[in-house]
């Protein structure tokens, strides 16, 4: 069965992960812009790091036949400057015609701040007016809740926006239900400590259905793992859930999504 | 859509449920249970047996005791601003 991870930063991996990614049957793996783990002291680093997601990742993915696309933006954690992001945004455009990027993300909320939101705004406005997909990341642990409920509001107080076209990632138990009730795709981020296990990823399966679901590793330079992505279908297999629901969940949902932005190749089997 | 009958149900019978997961859920609980002999074992114990956080794990305590199938949503909850 072949896989498609969501959801991975890529650029904080070593090339031994694309090679473990391969032998686990990852065919497609997308890179969200994020956080460096600092924030960068000029708009121009934005500009450097989007061609590294646009360049040198899709080549050293490829050297194991794994696709690799990419989302951009200026992310939640440094968009608390609002006219520091508007620069930013500025150049983003140029960007969207790269042929491994699906749309803008990981946008959303960090803290939940009035500025933080400004900037998803801004960034929401730039994917309706170039007609992309949005990725959305929500806040850890105890902001969660709260931020998704904003996030939501302000997605649909502007009325153009097609749920179908958005995906909350960083979905718990608490948030789940209200994203996918409100039509929105939603994806579960399997994480040590702060997001979720892969039981509590098929528990949330099982309960809401396959529909709209995805479930990613995002492994970055923190603890995390692409292969728990492959311990969560082992759950799944385990369980005694069907080989097509599996499939469904692992790769077809992901090709259903993404496969909406017309540079994603991968197709559903079903 | 929190209740309900679930929408893609695990193939598995309650005792198989039990006997795959008995050991596990025993093992995160003592872990819990060491976790909190580790903090009160702590010689400066007073300054932060009142500790927010405690109490919050101390109330999670409580949605685990209870029944249905929604504790993690409950828990998470607990926890959110």
């Amino acid at each position: 069965m072949k896989v498609i991870e969501p959801h991975i930063h890529m650029i904080a991996r070593t090339t031994h992960d694309y090679e473990r990614m391969a032998l686990m049957h990852c065919v497609a793996c997308c890179e969200p812009a994020f956080w460096a783990g600092y924030d960068r002291a000029s708009p121009e680093a934005f500009y450097d790091y989007f061609k590294h997601l646009t360049e040198f990742e899709p080549k050293r993915a490829a050297q194991y036949g794994i696709q690799h696309y990419a989302w951009i933006c200026i992310n939640p954690k440094e968009a608390e400057d609002v006219e520091f992001s508007k620069r930013v945004i500025e150049f983003i455009p140029e960007y969207l015609e790269k042929p491994n990027v699906l749309g803008i993300g990981e946008i959303g909320l960090n803290k939940n701040t009035k500025n933080e939101l400004t900037t998803f705004e801004l960034q929401v406005d730039l994917a309706v007016t170039h007609g992309q997909l949005i990725w959305i990341h929500t806040p850890h642990l105890d902001d969660k809740s709260k931020g998704v409920g904003l996030l939501l509001d302000a997605l649909a107080s502007r009325g153009d926006i097609d749920p179908q076209r958005v995906c909350f990632d960083h979905m718990e138990e608490h948030t789940l239900g209200r994203v996918l009730d409100a039509g929105y795709w939603a994806a579960m981020t399997i994480y040590p400590m702060t997001k979720t296990s892969p039981a509590r990823v098929i528990d949330m399966v099982e309960k809401f259905g396959p529909e709209r679901f995805m479930v990613d590793a995002s492994g970055d330079w923190g603890p995390s793992d692409p292969a728990t992505l492959h311990n969560a279908i082992f759950e799944m297999r385990k369980r005694g859930h069907r080989d097509e629901d599996v499939e469904d969940l692992f790769y077809n949902n992901p090709c259903r999504f993404l496969g909406q932005c017309p540079k994603f190749k991968p197709k559903p089997t079903r | 859509m929190t209740g309900g009958s679930p929408k893609l149900p695990c193939p598995k019978t309650g005792p198989e449920l039990l006997d795959m997961y008995y050991l596990e859920i025993r093992s995160h609980l003592l872990e819990t249970a060491a976790a909190f002999d580790r903090l009160e074992r702590s010689p400066d114990w007073e300054r932060i047996k009142d500790d927010q956080r405690l109490r919050k794990l101390r109330a999670s305590l409580e949605v685990l005791g209870s029944s249905g199938t929604d504790r993690a949503e409950r828990f998470l909850k607990l926890f959110s601003v």
